[in-house]
């Protein structure tokens, strides 16, 4: 077998970046602002009002089919405000256009603030439509006598891959000619902060609850093989409502995944069922009663800020949106609980289009309203290599 | 679609008496060869009172 010779800098590349990840898991919390005076500001604000400028008029432009120009616009404001080369977009010849980059950058940036799949799963960068993971396999480990081979195969697990497929995600508004031609840091934030949020959300919806109907993805409620744990201990206990939901559920979860799989584990509840998990009490204490708030000292996303919490199981728990899970019910997932950057994974292709509509978007008609439908589309995917790895808390079927 | 059953046997991961969620086909060949059973819980019986 040829030796693998791996440099220290590749060495501590590799280490640094898992640390990076775990850190990101662990303890997701977002970066203090720096203070701000009227002069940062003053500039910040000029900066804003040529950029929002730069946006309408390239709207404009592609409303008004002058591709070109729209090109120019944004070739001039990537040469003006120096982003990634590496960005890459889309060209007309292949169906899509130059786009303004740091407005696109500013709308995955939100995005990235907003989104609990972004700050919770492993982030993947994909290079095609499809990216295939190594889902399984067996790594084992020995002790070798003197003058023996050692032995290593494990005859009952071999790899396997899990197919992730990037799918197309949207995000759109609808914008008047004034807003345009009156282009302001306002606006353009407004609508910045809007696609970003709508196209996190949407990444949420997909990676918690996905139904899997096409094009929906499937979701973590919707997977095969995940480890089940019922509300009560048992799938007849009784306990078939969100609000039945106990703190010894947790531990249930906790310990119901493998030991060796949810080391690094963390809970996901929406916030009805954090709710009642707050409100239970334990002889006239409530059983948080306990718990110190997560460390805002580390780094992390926005979206996980203020939402995460220590449990009496020692184990972090971020609370997202309802909407993010299914509806109490009988035999319904209430809790989440995995070392989710291990073992989800969201994949990202790097191309985000612009396209514009001016006479119907969505289900509205634009003809004669001086109304525009802005869409900004990304390709992501969701994939989960290792079910069995993520436990799911459901409530008991009676 | 996904059937909800208690393994017997470990599968795929998931340790043998909990449970999971497995594709129809799956869990059915599992149920047969006696290496997970059906978490959903038994229908209750009512019974029916005879006499007075």
């Amino acid at each position: 077998m040829d030796n693998l010779i791996v440099t220290q800098e590749q060495l501590k590349e590799v280490v640094d970046r898992k640390v990076a990840d775990q850190l990101r898991t662990m303890h997701p919390v977002n970066n203090p602002s720096p203070a701000r005076g009227l002069v940062s500001v003053k500039a910040d604000h000029d900066s804003r009002r040529d950029q929002a400028r730069v946006v309408a008029d390239y709207i404009l432009a592609k409303h008004q089919g002058r591709e070109g120009q729209a090109e120019d616009i944004a070739r001039a404001a990537n040469n003006k405000y120096i982003t990634r080369a590496n960005f890459n977009t889309g060209t007309s010849a292949q169906g899509g256009a130059a786009v303004p980059q740091f407005w696109v950058e500013e709308i995955m940036s939100f995005a990235d603030q907003f989104g609990y799949t972004r700050a919770l799963a492993k982030i993947y960068p994909m290079r095609g439509k499809t990216e295939n993971l190594v889902s399984s396999g067996a790594f084992t480990g020995a002790v070798v006598a003197e003058g023996s081979g050692l032995t290593l195969t494990d005859s009952s697990s071999f790899f396997t891959a899990t197919a992730m497929t990037a799918r197309k995600l949207v995000a759109g508004a609808i914008v008047s000619e004034e807003q345009l031609q009156d282009a302001t840091p306002a606006f353009l934030d407004y609508v910045v902060n809007g696609l970003g949020r709508a196209l996190a959300e949407t990444e949420d919806k997909q990676f918690f609850n996905g139904d899997g109907n096409s094009p929906n993805f499937t979701g973590i409620t919707g997977l095969a093989g995940t480890t089940v744990v019922r509300q009560g201990g048992s799938n007849s206990s009784g306990k078939d409502t969100f609000g039945e939901i106990s703190w010894t559920d947790l531990w249930n979860l906790r310990l119901g995944v493998n030991s060796g799989v949810g080391a690094n584990g963390v809970f996901v509840v929406p916030q009805s069922v954090f709710g009642f998990l707050m409100k239970e009490t334990g002889g006239s204490r409530p059983i948080f009663d306990m718990i110190r708030p997560i460390e805002i000292a580390s780094i992390g996303l926005t979206a996980l800020q203020g939402n995460s919490y220590f449990t009496p199981t020692g184990r972090p728990m971020h609370v997202v949106p309802d909407s993010l899970f299914p509806t109490s019910a009988a035999n319904t997932a209430s809790a989440f609980y995995a070392d989710f950057n291990q073992f989800t994974v969201m994949g990202v292709r790097e191309d985000v289009t612009v396209n514009e509509y001016k006479e119907y978007f969505g289900a509205t008609g634009l003809g004669g309203t001086h109304q525009k439908g802005i869409e900004v589309v990304e390709r992501v995917s969701f994939a989960f290599p290792a079910p069995s790895a993520i436990g799911v808390l459901k409530t008991s079927t009676t | 679609m996904l059937v909800d059953v208690i393994l017997i046997e470990p599968y795929k991961g998931v340790s043998a008496g909990f449970e999971t969620s497995l594709p129809a086909a799956i869990a059915e060949a599992l149920i047969k060869q006696g290496k997970a059973k059906d978490s959903k819980p038994a229908p209750k019986v009512e019974t029916k009172k005879i006499g007075k």
